[in-house]
């Protein structure tokens, strides 16, 4: 049984007295429980005045260099595989999400190096190009000077469909000087807390910002007072989810909300070049299979061009073999039922169609549902056939395009949607592809093979990761010519 | 005889046999009926699933196809012979196995008006069979004859049997609240509901369901019988509740299955059976499904008891781990929406 909250020291007697829930997790044939306090309406009023005050008091004060150096060496032990709060993830992270083990402990490696001090720094020199204006008045181009601020508190509302998402919002907040509120998702409710309790190892002032409490979705007093008190709410999920969170926001304040997406992948005839080609389809077996497609950085689909040396039919041959390779490396993890039905359903409705069509070929994992390639042949020019949604859980579309800028026709439905398109082309297609898909409102555009790790400093969801947040002071220079007038000592 | 009921159908239905060829299965092997492949249910609406020439058919029952008019499951009978064998033996037993005929009132509308449902069909049947000279239907060619239906019923004086669309029984129950009115049907009365409430009007629990019909009509809750059945078979299967209840056995309200049908509670990943008391999807084994296929995978899920199954619901539509597929439903969504305006 573990205590699964993080809040300031200042508001423990309070929480001892809460009444505790119990959550249950089962995979891999190991269980864990995590106890989540139950929030009552007092409750998050005092830690939420708490918290502010502290980042009135302590955090406002300290300058972005020194918030990166505390966040710099959470991040240090976070990548040293003997800390124990991190072994403790990597033994309950699995157990919480049913991912395999082998898999979150690559990915937090893989994913805390992205958030080094130096990647920190680029975080925020990519939005500030000159940081000093976030610790004090700083001179403008223009004349003048200017300063931003970041909120004082930040409610985040995590999602739970990749463990440690919540790091980037988090992130973002604490380099902002801001004080957090999170509320994790309840299919992940852990790594947040986990993090916080690093930052108390590191500096326990600092700490006394943070809160990570859970409640359900929807509870309008708990959720209505959060918002009233915050400068900004983040949120991550679904568009119904997103809707009722924006409805309870007041228009005093911001709202970043990030929906739902979809991403997909496409490839050139040069990468299904005889020496390249299984290269390519093992770089993509790894977008569809990481975190089990799970995110929306997560391919559905596979655009793949005719005429390199290899056709689009092999591919889709070569790409199931590197996800059964894949699978032996990582297993996929346990569906429910409903998860099992979708890809039987969609396996076997395919099935159908291909007993009657040479146009479509189905390739699955042998009596399981652990991956799925299907090859089909979009007609042109139907405006009935949608963009092939996957049910996830590495289930994959191959389509063959005579000429890569074609599959513009293929993605119409989906303008708006993108989030993440996997790319491999040639150089000399570079250009055309990717003014192409920016057209096509796409927000990042990638390597094949790097789809499910975005750099840092990437703007989410096409906006800034932390200049949307923050609030700017204008000094204009019609003061600082003006001043000098009334200056008493002026000759 | 499932063996040999899977070799005719084998031999005779292409697509099914194609079906079989992939999962390496053929007559030969198969030495148990759980052995042979079930077909999903969206099969029917993809290929035609037919042992002899649709042109042959008597019979072609569709589903409904509330979201895809143009694609709506289909299956084919060469004859009904067996269909209305298997209707009236298990609906005698489970719906009125203390008498010969019942006077019926029908929640439906008739089969001329919808030749092509297969619950019109079997209430033909049932009432064709079943009931007696007065039985009625309390649909018109206008559709819910609700007032008329309400004077009706409350000029009862034998024991009556109220059959039809779960829906239909939902509207008039609304109808009567507002007008605060409530029967006091005859003893031996019984109702028997078909479909579920969902899309077709205001959403219930088979529990609340039952709860408020025998408090609507004033009878014992044991004699509200749910029938599932499905256009994709030729047998249906009801609650054991009632027979129970005039068998003086303890009362179930699990669903029985007629001994030409097993119904399985599978594992998909495994395509093996469940133990009982594990939920999973449900796959029925109907040998009266003769010209079709006889192993179908529905999309509902279930739970096996000793001395039944029960139903939880559908497996589609649940909530999705994975945050794109929400963009899919919004989309689709957002089409049909278009299509309407």
């Amino acid at each position: 049984m573990y205590r699964c909250y993080f809040i300031p020291n200042q508001c423990k007697d309070l929480f001892e007295a809460a009444t505790f829930k119990t959550l249950v997790f089962e995979n891999h044939g190991e269980k864990v429980e995590l106890e989540v306090p139950e929030l009552t309406p007092e409750m998050v009023s005092h830690v939420i005045e708490t918290i502010k005050n502290q980042q009135q008091n302590y955090l406002r004060t300290l300058k972005t260099n020194d918030v990166i150096e505390v966040m710099d060496q959470a991040v240090q032990k976070w990548l040293n595989p003997q800390y124990e709060l991190r072994q403790l993830a990597e033994q309950m992270l699995p157990v919480i999400t049913g991912y395999d083990k082998e898999m979150v402990r690559l990915y937090i490696s893989r994913y805390f190096r992205q958030f080094r001090k130096e990647k920190l720094q680029r975080m925020i020199d990519e939005d500030f190009p000159n940081p000093l204006i976030l610790d004090e008045f700083r001179p403008r181009k223009s004349g003048g000077l200017y300063r931003a601020y970041g909120p004082e508190l930040i409610t985040h509302i995590f999602s739970g469909n990749v463990p440690a998402l919540p790091l980037w919002s988090l992130t973002a907040g604490v380099l902002l000087k801001s004080a957090t509120f999170g509320k994790v998702s309840s299919s992940e409710p852990l790594f947040s807390v986990l993090f916080a309790k690093t930052l108390r190892e590191i500096d326990p002032q600092l700490a006394e910002t943070i809160a990570i409490v859970s409640w359900k979705g929807g509870e309008v007093d708990l959720e209505k007072l959060s918002f009233s008190q915050s400068n900004a709410v983040i949120a991550y999920g679904g568009k119904e989810a997103i809707d009722q969170i924006k409805e309870k926001v007041p228009s005093h304040v911001s709202f970043h909300a990030h929906g739902h997406k979809v991403s997909f992948g496409m490839l050139t005839k040069e990468c299904l070049a005889a020496t390249k080609v299984w290269r390519t389809a093992k770089l993509a077996a790894h977008d569809v299979s990481w975190f089990d497609q799970q995110g929306c950085l997560s391919p559905h689909v596979f655009f793949v061009e005719r005429g390199g040396k290899y056709g689009p039919r092999e591919f889709a041959e070569m790409l199931a073999n590197e996800m059964e390779n894949f699978q032996s490396i990582h297993p996929r993890a346990a569906l429910s039922e409903e998860e099992q039905h979708a890809i039987v359903s969609q396996r076997s409705s395919l099935e159908f169609e291909s007993f009657e069509s040479k146009t479509m070929n189905l390739i699955k994992s042998d009596g399981n549902t652990v991956w799925t390639v299907v090859y089909r042949e979009l007609k042109t020019n139907n405006r009935e056939e949608l963009f092939p949604f996957s049910p996830l859980n590495r289930f994959i579309t191959v389509i063959p395009v005579d000429n890569i800028l074609e599959i513009k026709q293929y993605i119409r439905g989906i303008v708006g949607y993108i989030q993440s398109v996997g790319v491999g082309c040639s150089p000399q297609r570079l250009t055309s592809i990717i003014s192409m898909l920016g057209d096509a409102g796409v927000n990042r555009i990638c390597a094949v093979g790097s789809m499910p790790h975005p750099q840092p400093g990437w703007h989410h969801d096409g906006r800034f990761h932390l200049a949307d947040l923050v609030r700017f002071c204008d000094v204009e220079s019609s003061l600082e010519d003006q001043m000098d007038e009334f200056d008493p000592y002026r000759d | 005889m499932a063996l040999k009921v899977f070799q005719f159908q084998y031999e005779h239905n292409q697509p099914f046999r194609k079906f079989c060829r992939k999962r390496r299965v053929s007559p030969r092997k198969v030495k148990h009926y759980t052995e042979i492949p079930p077909v999903p249910i969206d099969a029917f609406k993809l290929t035609t699933l037919s042992c002899h020439p649709i042109e042959e058919a008597k019979a072609l029952f569709m589903t409904s196809g509330t979201t895809n008019p143009e694609k709506r499951g289909k299956n084919y009978h060469r004859d009904l012979e067996i269909y209305d064998l298997s209707m009236k033996t298990h609906f005698k037993s489970h719906i009125i196995p203390d008498m010969d005929k019942m006077k019926m009132f029908v929640l439906f509308p008739t089969e001329e008006e919808m030749p092509n449902s297969s619950l019109a069909h079997y209430l033909h049947i049932a009432i064709n069979t079943f009931g007696t000279e007065d039985s009625q239907y309390a649909f018109s060619k206008e559709g819910f004859e609700i007032d008329s239906f309400i004077e009706e019923l409350q000029k009862q004086q034998e024991p009556i049997l109220l059959i039809g669309a779960t829906f239909s029984f939902i509207h008039l129950l609304d109808e009567c609240k507002e007008r605060g009115i409530r029967f006091n049907l005859p003893t031996h009365s019984r109702i028997m509901d078909t479909g579920g409430s969902k899309g077709r009007s205001r959403e219930m629990t088979p529990e609340v369901f039952r709860q408020e019909m025998s408090e609507l009509f004033s009878i014992p809750p044991e004699l509200c019988v749910n029938m599932y059945g499905m256009t994709e078979l030729s047998s249906q299967i009801y609650d054991r509740n009632l027979l129970d209840f005039y068998k003086d056995h303890p009362i179930s309200t699990r669903k029985q299955t007629p001994h030409w049908v097993k119904t399985v509670i599978m594992d998909l990943e495994k395509m093996e059976e469940k133990a009982p008391g594990e939920k999973g999807i449900i796959v029925h084994y109907d040998l009266a499904n003769i010209n079709s296929v006889m192993a179908i995978l529905t999309e509902d899920m279930g739970v096996q008891e000793e001395d039944g199954f029960y139903l939880l619901g559908r497996a589609k539509g649940a909530e999705a781990k994975g945050c794109s597929l929400a963009v899919e439903q919004f989309i689709a969504s957002s089409k049909n929406s278009e299509g309407e305006s």
